[in-house]
């Protein structure tokens, strides 16, 4: 029998922060269909988790799972062709994440981490590290509000319809999904 | 007219702001003058005015984001004296509860400093590639040790968790008490080691790290022992026998000779006994005993300080290791590197306090607040991480807030980091020509500042590489650049 994979949903933002706060508002919703008494999936090997920012510390959870998602809002940038398709990405492509993130480099202080030490990290601390991937929801505003934009709602409510825990537990290949 | 030029150590380059530090050299190449700016200025002590007592553990704990629940528990020790408590008279396990998250928060907070900001430094030397000296290259390194210092940490925040509620900005503490007990379950999750290291696994972790410490130290004791010595007097709390105690006690404060200026003294005698000198070019102000003015009566805090200044520690480990430290620098060190070495005795000596309170089944109790009669002012001291830390609140009686003085831990090391750019910057340029070996003028500088305060030292927020920026003016004009 396939083992099911031991996941993590680890969502980062601030939701003071208006749509900075999708990577919290997607973990709630995730949570509360966990709880409904009609949950339609399997949940007992997904845990999720919240912080404002990746931080070392954070080695230490990811390496009880097997796959981890960050989820995160990303503003859309016109330059960013590929993913400006998209309501909302999910995959790990090094090209495609670097549209959003940039190149990827060791940036990191004592408040935050890049997904990439701190995978780095899990691996030669833990010598284990979980595969990683991404689900970025898109935003356009990170101003001091609360509340989210309604392209972020529209982001946020079209990833939650359209994505089935089955495609984070089963054999992952980097996806991307169109809106 | 003789011609002065400016060197500016600039890291202020994130959200947080923090310091800045400026050489003045003359025509030779000398330093006349080093200022360790703080550019920040916060303004908590009005934000509180007018709001309600009971807010401000609250409010002034966003001063930090490293380190809130020292002023959250030292905000809530002068609130209790508003209530009409204090530390002897709240409910014990209310005292019991702060302490334990006290003691979590000094190990969290050195933990952070040692092997994320420190060690980097340390172990890999002063020389190596800026890029991979940080916890990255650490772990690359030497992953074991890594490791430890991220799961002491993280055994650190779990513990604030499980006392204030959140690992950042908890809000247990309250007037008068604490508003959760530690349950057994909670209890056993620290014992246990299933979920965090065992607190027994992380006391012989502190003492493989400071046996580790000691290897590196014997290496290196001439580099340690000569880098920066600053004889300088120390302050700290001390309990009522002499022992080091980081939450509560006296005001005790030696001369580098170890003279008592100050000789046990309560602490809500401090505005009697502090002065405060202000500079235009800083937000920092700087404290002095009033007795011996200023500069003469500035003061050294912190783990060096607090290792000076204690008679003993209450603990056996760390009192062991006390003993053997005073064997290699003597009853008294003004070597500052050996704030380090200080810092992993206090982690051991938390350690060992943790493993107290955990085993204390006081803290299973259910009385959590007491109150008695209003009064208009309370004071609340503590022994923060970096040392000692003072709240100050006057209450009219309509409960708002008129009055707040807060004197942080830094502000008590300021001259003796200014002292410690300039004599760390003079012995350089007198050594070589200006910037002609430009990474150990900024390791150097962040070097000396770091032991004191990684809160003002910009490797805080960027254990990366560091956004350090070097100015040199002549005559009001930029000359060079050094950056990296």
């Amino acid at each position: 029998m396939k083992s099911v994979a031991k996941v993590l949903f680890h969502g980062i933002g601030n939701p003071l922060r208006g749509d900075d706060g999708l990577g919290l508002r997607f973990i709630e919703a995730m949570l509360a269909q966990s709880q409904s008494p009609v949950a339609v999936a399997d949940f007992s090997t997904v845990d999720f988790h919240w912080s404002q920012q990746l931080t070392v510390e954070d080695s230490a959870l990811w390496i009880e799972y097997d796959k981890v998602i960050v989820v995160d809002a990303w503003i859309a940038n016109s330059e960013s062709s590929t993913l400006d398709q998209l309501e909302y990405f999910y995959g790990s492509s090094e090209q495609a994440l670097k549209n959003y993130f940039g190149e990827a480099k060791s940036e990191f202080g004592s408040h935050s981490v890049s997904p990439w030490d701190l995978e780095a990290l899990c691996q030669k601390c833990f010598e284990r590290k979980p595969e990683i991937f991404f689900l970025l929801l898109k935003s356009e505003s990170f101003e001091m509000e609360e509340g989210l934009s309604i392209l972020a709602e529209r982001s946020l409510n079209s990833a939650c319809e359209s994505i089935h825990l089955k495609d984070f537990q089963g054999s992952l290949e980097s996806t991307m999904l169109p809106k | 007219m003789t011609e002065t030029r400016k060197i500016i150590i600039d890291p202020v380059t994130r959200v947080e702001g923090h310091g800045r530090v400026t050489l003045l050299l003359n025509e030779a190449n000398q330093v006349e003058e080093a200022r360790l700016h703080i550019v920040e200025f916060r303004g908590f002590e009005r934000f509180v005015q007018g709001r309600p007592y009971w807010e401000a553990p609250v409010i002034v704990q966003r001063l930090c984001g490293i380190c809130p629940v020292s002023h959250h528990l030292c905000a809530a020790k002068a609130i209790d004296e508003v209530v009409g408590m204090s530390d002897a008279t709240i409910p014990a396990v209310a005292r019991g509860m702060r302490r334990l998250m006290h003691y979590g928060q000094v190990l969290q907070s050195h933990a952070l400093h040692f092997f994320y900001l420190a060690a980097p430094d340390l172990l890999m030397g002063l020389r190596s590639d800026p890029k991979h000296r940080n916890v990255m290259g650490l772990a690359e390194a030497n992953p074991e040790l890594a490791r430890k210092g991220i799961l002491i940490r993280k055994f650190g925040q779990e513990i604030i968790r499980a006392t204030a509620g959140k690992r950042i900005h908890g809000i247990s503490a309250v007037p008068g008490g604490i508003h959760k007990n530690l349950s057994a379950v909670e209890r056993d999750f620290f014992l246990n080691g299933t979920d965090v290291p065992s607190i027994d696994q992380v006391i012989d972790w502190c003492d493989e790290i400071l046996q580790t410490y000691k290897t590196f130290h014997k290496e290196h004791h001439s580099w340690i022992n000569h880098f920066l010595v600053q004889p300088m007097s120390s302050l700290s709390l001390v309990g009522a026998d002499g022992e080091m105690d980081l939450y509560h006690g006296s005001l005790r404060c030696l001369s580098e000779n170890g003279d008592r200026l100050l000789d046990d003294v309560d602490y809500h005698e401090y505005a009697n006994i502090y002065g405060e000198e202000v500079k235009d070019w800083t937000y920092l102000k700087f404290p002095f005993l009033r007795a011996l003015g200023f500069p003469k009566g500035s003061m050294r805090v912190g783990p060096l300080a607090r290792l000076n200044v204690c008679d003993f520690i209450p603990t056996p480990k760390a009192q062991a290791e006390l003993e053997e430290y005073r064997s290699m620098n003597g009853r008294y060190s003004h070597a500052t590197l050996n704030y380090h070495w200080a810092r992993l005795i206090e982690m051991l000596f938390c350690a060992e306090r943790i493993r107290e309170l955990l085993y204390d089944p006081t803290l299973q109790g259910d009385h959590l607040i007491a109150k008695g009669a209003y009064a208009p002012e309370g004071i609340g001291f503590l022994e923060a991480p970096r040392g000692t830390l003072i709240h100050h609140y006057q209450v009219a009686e309509s409960g708002m807030i008129t009055r707040c003085n807060l004197i942080v831990s830094t502000t008590h090391n300021n001259l003796a980091m200014n002292e410690a750019v300039e004599k760390v910057a003079t012995r350089l340029f007198a050594a070589k020509p200006l910037a002609e070996d430009e990474e150990a003028l900024l390791n150097q500088v962040e070097v000396a500042i770091r032991a004191y305060d990684p809160c003002l030292s910009c490797a805080t927020h960027a254990l990366g590489q560091m956004p350090m920026k070097i100015e040199i003016q002549k005559s009001g004009k930029v000359v060079r650049e050094i950056s990296r």
